[in-house]
């Protein structure tokens, strides 16, 4: 992964940048969204403990330690995922993210809510990501 | 699949708010169905966005329109396969989405 970073370095003109974004690795809330209100139903977990995530981090952390790059600036924002239902949810888990799951706990929350406030209820998966810019340090070789 | 990504476009926001890409050629890695590409494609002068799933490639090109086609060059690989071909320029900004 670090690999990754330092080679595409190789890649910027003068005065270029990369930025990196990636979720946190903290496990992402499932709610249900309606006109109502944002309804909280569990958290999306993962058989693999979001390793990416953590493995991204590494990276970052690692091009900086190497002396590659300088992080000269990060943001933590939210972004979602919207789904018309449980279902499309879980198909585009299983597509997309297949280390992921919802406890049967979360999954009845889900359904529940959904059946309460009716057909305008969104699935709705609420990630916290980061980007970090990273710019080459530069070198007299 | 009725799903949506980041439908309120914040993830583009964001990187907006990083980098003025007017007039920029930004090398996206990880590009996916082009969830961040199209929108950057509006503002950027070229995009490169490679992928090394070709049906993401496939489905990003599909969703590209028409009057963007130009801006965008994508490609299906990984990071690992690709280099610059001889006499190519090089790139103000590279953008890892979600694929380190």
């Amino acid at each position: 992964m670090v690999h990754a970073l330092e080679k595409s370095g190789s890649f910027l003109r003068p005065g270029g940048c990369i930025l990196v974004i990636h979720d946190l690795v903290d496990p992402p809330r499932i709610e249900v969204h309606a006109p109502e209100g944002e309804f909280y139903a569990g958290q999306l977990l993962s058989n693999t403990g979001f390793e990416n995530q953590r493995m991204a981090d590494q990276a970052v952390d690692q091009a900086v330690q190497k002396g590659v790059f300088l992080s000269t600036q990060v943001q933590i924002f939210e972004n979602y995922m919207r789904a018309d239902s449980l279902a499309s949810m879980d198909a585009w888990l299983a597509e997309d993210w297949e280390s992921a799951y919802l406890t049967e706990g979360t999954r009845m929350e889900v359904e529940q809510l959904v059946d309460r406030l009716g057909a305008e209820a969104e699935v709705v998966l609420h990630l916290i990501s980061r980007i970090t810019r990273l710019d080459p340090i530069k070198t007299n070789n | 699949m009725p799903i949506f990504a980041d439908p309120e476009g914040v993830s583009a926001r964001e990187i907006l708010n990083f980098v003025d890409l007017k007039g920029k050629r930004l090398l996206e890695i990880g590009c996916g169905r082009g969830r961040l590409t199209i929108p950057l494609a509006e503002t950027a002068s070229h995009i490169t966005a490679i992928d090394p799933s070709l049906e993401d490639i496939r489905a990003a090109m599909e969703r590209t329109p028409e009057r963007l086609a130009r801006t965008i060059e994508y490609k299906a690989m990984p990071i690992e396969e690709f280099d610059l071909s001889p006499g190519s320029q090089k790139f103000d900004l590279i953008l890892f989405t979600w694929s380190l």
